[in-house]
């Protein structure tokens, strides 16, 4: 990121490169697929305007996924505001994933992380999916470690609830 | 929950200490964690991302091609806007003498101080990246500024309580809302966040309120608080209110 602010713009490409599907992954289990690029694009763009806004000795990954979590706040509170979708278009949405896997789970994955309060779905979606550590995570929701632990802790605990069916079926 | 329900979640995936698993062992709510994280695992992986369009490349090429603006800068400017508004302003209001506010000097400056002070600090902190804890503090620091402003009057009494309330309200509004879009164009350069927007316009209020502290003569508390400072408040509400539904430039935070 330092490269790219300094003026090489080839390390542009390189982030881009190496985020745009985590990040594109990220932003897809928040708000939906096609939502999803677009906001990814929108995180890209943000990242290349704002770089004014970087400090110089930041850890860039947190800094990365608070654009992008910003991004899908931003769209979600327009989509509440402007009631655009309700909770049955969001059950009718496409399932997201490769062709091979299996749907099912993926689905009730999705229904069960929409279920969660907004707060412990980014720290779980960003934990179990993305890998960062909770420190990452706490730096990118400008939340303490602690916090962040507590809301991924109850987060998980609810998603046992919502799950049980998965391992508890048929 | 305890130190080691936290632990685990430090652990998650990975072999676990003796004593961690028989936290575990005797935990429901780790229990829980753990079967809810093996769960997720067995869910397929997000797709990937198409490869970028012509557009978008071109989009990014653009952006990247413009000068970098430090944070500070939009600071600077605001905070300029807002020092240049109130020295118009109190040069406008200025009849007989520069202060006509008729508590006592002390008093009179020390608040026009703290005044000053979220004029020229208010936007900096709206805008800094980061620095939440800062926001906090200055968010609560500006209600005690308020209380401060209604129990620092004189206690002189209008004549007429509506004439002299109107046009303080006029002169607040007037003074205020060219800093208010100043501020709010500045903010819409990161990501939205309420505690940003208030700090903003709180201090693009405090320019009104820093002309009429050291220009009006009436300094009963329901003169104050309802023509200097409800004014003020509901201005800092409008700010949150129209930046929240303006679109962001960018979503950095």
């Amino acid at each position: 990121m330092l490269r790219f602010i300094d003026g090489d713009r080839t390390a542009l490409d390189l982030l881009y490169l190496r985020y745009r599907e985590p990040v594109a992954s990220y932003l897809t289990r928040i708000v939906g697929r096609g939502n999803g690029e677009d906001l990814s694009q929108a995180t890209f763009l943000s990242l290349v305007r704002a770089r004014g806004r970087y400090q110089r000795g930041a850890r860039f990954r947190p800094w990365l996924y608070a654009i992008a979590t910003n991004a899908a706040r931003d769209f979600l509170r327009r989509r509440r505001m402007e009631q655009l979708a309700s909770k049955r278009e969001m059950a009718r949405e496409e399932p997201i994933g490769a062709p091979e896997a299996d749907p099912g789970m993926e689905r009730a994955v999705h229904r069960a992380l929409e279920q969660l309060p907004e707060s412990q779905r980014l720290a779980i979606v960003m934990h179990r999916f993305q890998n960062l550590s909770f420190a990452e995570i706490a730096q990118a929701l400008e939340l303490s470690e602690s916090a962040v632990k507590v809301r991924a802790h109850r987060g998980y605990e609810k998603l046992r609830e919502l799950l049980r069916d998965l391992w508890e079926g048929p | 929950m305890t130190r080691e329900c936290l632990l685990l979640l430090e652990n998650l995936g990975r072999a676990k200490e003796p004593s961690l698993s028989a936290h575990v062992a005797a935990c429901q709510h780790c229990q829980a964690v753990v079967k809810a994280h093996e769960t997720l695992a067995r869910a397929r992986s997000a797709p990937l991302w198409q490869a970028k369009d012509a557009a978008f490349a071109q989009s990014l090429s653009q952006a990247a091609g413009r000068p970098a603006r430090p944070w500070w800068i939009d600071g600077l400017v605001v905070a300029a806007v807002n020092l240049l508004i109130v020295a118009a302003g109190i040069g406008a209001l200025q009849s007989r003498a520069a202060v006509t506010n008729l508590a006592s000097p002390e008093i009179v400056w020390a608040i026009a101080i703290l005044l000053a002070a979220a004029i020229i600090a208010g936007p900096m902190i709206a805008l800094a990246p980061g620095g939440r804890s800062l926001r906090k503090y200055t968010l609560a620091s500006f209600p005690l500024l308020a209380v401060a402003v209604v129990v620092g009057g004189s206690g002189f009494q209008p004549m007429s309580w509506i004439r002299a309330g109107i046009s303080c309200l006029v002169v607040e509004i007037t003074l205020s809302v060219v800093p208010a879009i100043f501020v709010v164009w500045a903010l819409t350069t990161n990501a939205f966040r309420v505690s940003r927007a208030a700090i903003a316009g709180f201090s693009a209020g405090a320019v009104g309120a820093l002309a009429l502290h050291l220009h009006c003569p009436f300094g009963s508390i329901s003169h104050l608080l309802c023509f200097h400072v409800l004014p003020w408040l509901g201005l800092a509400a409008a700010t949150v209110a129209v930046r929240s539904r303006l679109r962001s430039k960018s979503f950095a935070p």
